[in-house]
């Protein structure tokens, strides 16, 4: 399965880039993928393939398209701020990809390596939440979290392809465009970004 | 009545008033729209069962005394540093309109939840939730509202991702089981079905399910997120938030309870029901007594009391679920008059710093309003939060869960302290010499009356566990 080792490749990738572009295109990768592993099961009925249809255009592209625009306008945006090295970056997406496995074996459900993939990937999608301080970061760790959901749905219950499409696109877009209006009110303060600026509230 | 258009009816009520011009016939127009909307969840008194019926009645009630403190002359002066007079003199699409359009979308979503039969419905209804509510909490502009606004969004949506991906592990069993796809998913078809013995993939999903709805009822350790977003909005949405929105996150944990058992795993997450509350009452109680912000203190004042409920869940008795409905019931009430009358002494004497408050008693309604909704809120008669703790202890005692029961009394003592110090400093003390603002009596009318109002339910919803409702 080719698809595997792309998913596996661009999940690292949320973890070890350092530009949001590079993220970015990651995160859309990783969309493309799901819909194709989803897409078998919601071309069965009409309203699970209607339901696809809009939420992998808002994923694939409206999404995607928005946070480009936005970082246009702030340049200062476009470089992720990790926290950690990269050698660090690439062990924990290492270590991710080996957790992945593991809860699969607690788990003891049926298509274990796909939902390993899928787990891996909402791994990395919380990963990338703590390893980068750009806000940007955080939401497309969201999208990607809305996107490993998608492939957990697409294993566990592929007998409800609509309601999982319409649940995981719902958060991850709902972050994006919420947290877009956000970030645009704190770029006004700090165009970098830095998720330290948002640390006046303690205790 | 379709369950569709009782929950879009308060979105409709908060947008079509703003197509009229400004003046005191849309706000008239506000308030009675948002009556009518309150009401309407009554018709669907054959639809939905009794636990719904009651979550419905709070958000109706909270909701619509949250629009009308809302509509008050001056609201939104003060919450804009005067840049905006009267909330219906602005124009439509507005600030002042998109408010309110956001209160109305958030009173929908939450209907949407307690009248779902379906964890899928339930679960885009809390995210809705969390759409309307992350601009309301930012509403302000200021740096630190839009800090706690990114924390609410952040953690909660991840939070939500967790409970998703337990109601998938959830549907995978009941799928298996020989349940329809249609029906995965219903709790009342799940909670009817012969008991399935999961193992450890159903403790998980409910692991995953608890951890991602206790995110949005804030309790410990996820309740970071908590004490800032219900600080910093505007105390109209902090009201909603702690009164009911909090309510709606245990709401969605009663449902879980339900299921839990069918698929094996009711004692594991009875146990750890039992230890979120018990961590989340204590934890928030030893927080208040060091706070110094009286809106701070009140949001984990709602820390430890989702801990209470979540404490009574876990009991896994009757009595216990009585217990955390009454006080569910009594706590929502009595958190949203202390967060209204908090807004009315921040716009009479510019401050909900503790100790700026003193002798606030003697300055009018707001103090003692406040007053009183921080004595329900400790715990004594007549309030229904003095009945929910004692029901909540003697289901503890019944069902002789000592440890997380004397960790839980601990707690509630040190929150009753932490209370009381305030309170005993509004009572006492010379007031603060700062001259009370120029607020025209409209406002004063519409919001001290929301208050008094609430305050009130604080005290009525007592009558619960004598009411025959829940027998």
């Amino acid at each position: 399965m080719i698809v595997a080792p792309i998913v596996v490749l661009a999940g690292a990738l949320l973890i070890a880039g350092s530009r949001t572009v590079v993220a970015l295109v990651a995160y859309v990768v990783l969309a493309v993928a799901a819909g194709a592993l989803i897409a078998p099961a919601a071309a069965v009925a009409p309203l699970a393939l209607a339901v696809f249809g809009i939420t992998l255009v808002m994923k694939i592209l409206v999404a995607p398209a928005v946070i480009l625009v936005f970082l246009r306008t702030q340049p200062a945006a476009r470089n992720l701020r990790p926290s950690l090295a990269l050698p660090l970056r690439l062990l924990l997406a290492i270590a991710l990809g080996a957790l992945g496995a593991g809860a699969v074996d607690v788990a003891n459900v049926a298509a274990a390596p796909q939902l390993a993939l899928a787990l891996y990937v909402v791994a990395c999608a919380l990963a990338m939440l703590l390893v980068h301080r750009n806000l940007l970061a955080q939401l497309i760790a969201l999208l990607a979290l809305g996107t490993g959901i998608t492939l957990c749905g697409a294993v566990l219950a592929p007998a409800l392809p609509e309601s999982v499409e319409l649940g995981a696109t719902f958060d991850a877009l709902v972050g994006t465009f919420i947290g877009l209006g956000l970030i645009r009110a704190v770029a006004a303060v700090d165009p970098l970004l830095d998720v330290e600026s948002l640390k006046q509230l303690r205790g | 009545m379709n369950a569709l258009a009782v929950v879009a009816a308060p979105l409709l009520a908060a947008l079509l008033p703003s197509a009229l011009p400004p003046g005191s016939v849309r706000r008239l127009l506000r308030i009675g729209l948002a009556a009518i909307a309150a009401l309407l969840p009554l018709t669907l008194f054959a639809q939905l069962d009794r636990l719904s019926l009651t979550f419905a009645a709070l958000i109706s009630l909270l909701a619509f005394l949250a629009v009308t403190f809302s509509t008050g002359r001056g609201f939104f002066s003060r919450l804009n540093g005067d840049v905006v007079g009267h909330p219906d003199d602005a124009p439509a699409w507005s600030r002042v309109s998109i408010y309110f359009a956001l209160l109305g979308a958030f009173w929908s979503a939450m209907l949407l939840v307690v009248t779902a039969n379906s964890f899928v419905v339930l679960w885009l209804g809390i995210s809705a939730t969390t759409l309307a509510t992350a601009f309301l909490v930012a509403f302000a502009g200021e740096s630190p509202a839009l800090e706690a606004a990114w924390k609410y969004l952040i953690l909660c949506s991840v939070g939500l991702g967790f409970a998703l991906i337990g109601m998938l592990l959830v549907a995978h069993l009941t799928l298996a089981a020989g349940l329809a796809p249609a029906a995965s998913l219903r709790w009342d078809a799940i909670a009817r079905h012969a008991p399935i013995a999961a193992g450890a993939p159903a403790r998980i999903a409910i692991a995953l399910m608890v951890i991602g709805f206790a995110t949005k009822a804030g309790l410990v350790p996820m309740h970071a997120w908590l004490p800032d977003a219900h600080s910093k909005a505007p105390a109209p949405v902090s009201g909603l938030l702690s009164g009911v929105l909090v309510s709606c996150a245990l709401y969605a944990l009663f449902r879980t309870l339900a299921i839990a058992g069918t698929l094996g795993a009711g004692a594991f997450a009875h146990a750890t029901l039992l230890g979120l509350g018990a961590l989340s009452i204590v934890v928030a109680s030893a927080l208040m007594l060091v706070q110094t912000d009286l809106k701070r203190l009140l949001a984990y004042s709602t820390v430890e009391h989702a801990g209470i409920v979540a404490l009574a869940l876990g009991f896994g008795t009757p009595l216990g679920d009585i217990a955390a409905l009454l006080h569910v019931l009594s706590h929502g009430t009595a958190k949203a008059a202390a967060f209204f009358a908090v807004g009315l002494v921040q716009r009479d004497v510019g401050t909900t710093a503790i100790g700026g408050l003193h002798g606030l008693w003697r300055r009018g309604t707001a103090g003692r309003l406040l007053l009183g909704a921080l004595v329900a809120l400790t715990g004594l008669p007549p309030f229904g939060v003095f009945a929910g703790e004692l029901l909540v202890i003697i289901a503890g005692v019944a069902a002789h869960a000592w440890v997380p029961l004397a960790v839980a009394v601990v707690g509630i003592g040190l929150g009753f302290a932490a209370l009381a110090r305030v309170a005993i400093g509004i009572e006492s003390g010379a007031p603060a010499q700062r001259a009370p603002r120029a607020i025209s009596s409209g406002l004063r009318h519409a919001s001290s009356g929301a208050a008094a109002v609430a305050l009130a339910g604080a005290v009525a919803a007592i009558a619960l566990p004598w009411s025959g409702l829940w027998r």
